[in-house]
């Protein structure tokens, strides 16, 4: 038996663990090497990726071209599934939203309304009452009979017949340039000489008054017609004056409107922006003035 | 001549004859049967003062038992007012330094010509002990009846306008 000192055998056990460890030691330094080798490689590729990024950024056209699709892809998604992933979110955010403002939404969308219901209704009303009118006038009066009769010759039907007369027939009878809080007139147009004519004036301005004061007027709101038997008396409000115009015949909306526009732009040529005395200087010119403009109207309605 | 407009009211308690004071001064009549006026009625008159005509337009306000109560827009853009009370009537009188000092302060530019009125009705001792009891003097003491007066008071008013 080679023996071996204890003292050896004593070593050999104690250098094998070394040996052993050392082993170990250099196939962990290989495999750290390695794997030092590979992040070597994939610092080079992520370096690579990284200056193109930059280079993109750098060039907005080029960074462009690569979002887009991207950006492209997730907007149409969006689009297509936006329903579906904040419906309710929305609906939610709408609904407090509208409980929480109910008043401001009220009070901003009230006015807008009101007018416009307001509108909407007078304007129905005002057809409601022209078809009534017509209805009525038709009906009862021995005009259409006779129209019948004529007719048969003409060639068109009797109603057709009246709605044409009765459209023509519109016409300025009277008008009136008023002193707002006087009554006092300061011209006036009269197409069969009626006298009295300050006197008319005056009752239409205690007429005005009156309604105003009967219904408390909040909305600042003017008398803006009157009719009686066949007339027609509508009032166009300025600051200190109001015009009011006498009409025989069917009077329409759109006339109506057409006599507004017209009487706006009369009051801006002809009537003095401070009225003093109202004297008959002033009357014969203003007088003068409203004459050749209501023929000039009347011709061009023809 | 020159020609002037100008808005005058005739005012004061009811019955007291504002009406008849219009109707014999514009028409030379008097209504003898009591029409109260409902609201107002408008007259109108040439008045010619020598250096002016004022064109009077003469609203006829319904008698009211105070001045208060009489429809604002009725003052609104008077140059005038002719206050009337009845002579023969002390509630038509009573309140007349209340009412008269209002409508100052609603028209404090436009003269006021304050009327008693149906002076007619009245003997002169009974006259003389009404005047002793009025609150303000009158301007003039009238009768639309008979007339006196009449005319005069339009003619102050118009000559107090221009
Ligand atoms: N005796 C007499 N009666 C008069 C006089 N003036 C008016 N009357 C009468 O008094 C009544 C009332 O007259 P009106 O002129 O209608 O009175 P008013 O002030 O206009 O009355 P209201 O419109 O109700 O405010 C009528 O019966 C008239 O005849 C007058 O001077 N003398
Ligand atoms: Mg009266």
């Amino acid at each position: 038996m080679n023996e071996k000192s204890l003292f050896e055998q004593l070593q050999y056990i104690l250098l094998e663990q070394d040996r052993k460890r050392n082993r170990q030691m250099a196939d962990k330094v290989e495999d750290i090497q390695s794997e030092v080798s590979d992040l070597k490689e994939e610092v080079q590729e992520i370096k690579e990726d990284v200056s193109g990024l930059k280079e993109g950024l750098e060039d907005p056209e080029k960074f462009e071209q690569k979002v887009d699709p991207y950006v492209k892809n997730r907007i149409t998604d969006l689009k297509v599934n936006f329903q579906h992933y904040f419906g309710h979110e929305v609906k939610e955010t709408i609904k407090t939203e509208l409980e929480h403002s109910r008043d401001d939404f009220i009070e901003a969308l009230y006015p807008i309304i009101g007018q416009v219901v307001r509108r909407y209704v007078k304007y129905s009303f005002d057809g409601f009452l022209e078809n009534v009118n017509h209805r009525m006038s038709s009906a009862f009066s021995p005009k259409r009979w006779a129209n019948r009769v004529r007719a048969v010759f003409a060639g068109v039907s009797g109603d057709e017949l009246l709605i044409q007369e009765s459209i023509a027939q519109a016409k300025i009878e009277e008008a009136f340039v008023i002193h707002m809080d006087s009554g006092l007139l300061i011209g006036s147009y009269s197409s069969n000489n009626t006298t009295d004519l300050d006197m008319i004036a005056g009752m239409l301005t205690a007429i005005k008054s009156f309604v105003k004061d009967a219904f408390q007027a909040k909305d600042q709101g003017e008398l803006e017609t009157i009719e009686y038997g066949n007339y027609r008396i509508l009032i166009n409000h300025f600051h200190k004056y109001y015009v009011a115009t006498v009409l025989s015949g069917m009077v329409d909306a759109k006339l109506k409107e057409r006599l507004d526009v017209h009487f706006m732009e009369f009051s801006k040529k002809h009537i003095p922006d401070t009225i003093g005395d109202i004297d008959d200087r002033l009357f014969s010119s203003v007088s003068n003035k409203l004459k050749k403009s209501i023929q000039d109207f009347e011709k061009s309605t023809k | 001549m020159k020609s002037i407009s100008k808005k005058i009211i005739l005012t004061g308690s009811f019955c007291v004859g504002k009406t008849s004071l219009i109707s014999r001064f514009v028409y030379q009549r008097f209504p003898f049967n009591y029409q109260t006026t409902l609201g107002v009625r408008i007259d109108k008159k040439l008045v010619e003062t020598g250096d002016v005509n004022v064109n009077m337009i003469i609203w006829d306000i319904g008698g009211e038992q105070t001045q208060a109560r009489v429809p604002e827009s009725y003052y609104l853009g008077s140059s005038g007012v002719i206050y009337v009370f009845d002579l023969s009537r002390p509630s038509s009188f009573y309140n007349m330094a209340n009412d008269v000092e209002f409508i100052r302060k609603k028209l404090p530019k436009s003269p006021i010509i304050i009327v008693g009125n149906k002076v007619d009705l009245l003997d002169e001792r009974t006259l003389e002990e009404v005047k002793s009891i009025l609150p303000i003097e009158p301007d003039f003491y009238t009768s639309a009846r008979v007339g006196n007066n009449v005319e005069d008071v339009f003619l102050k008013l118009a000559q107090a306008m221009i």
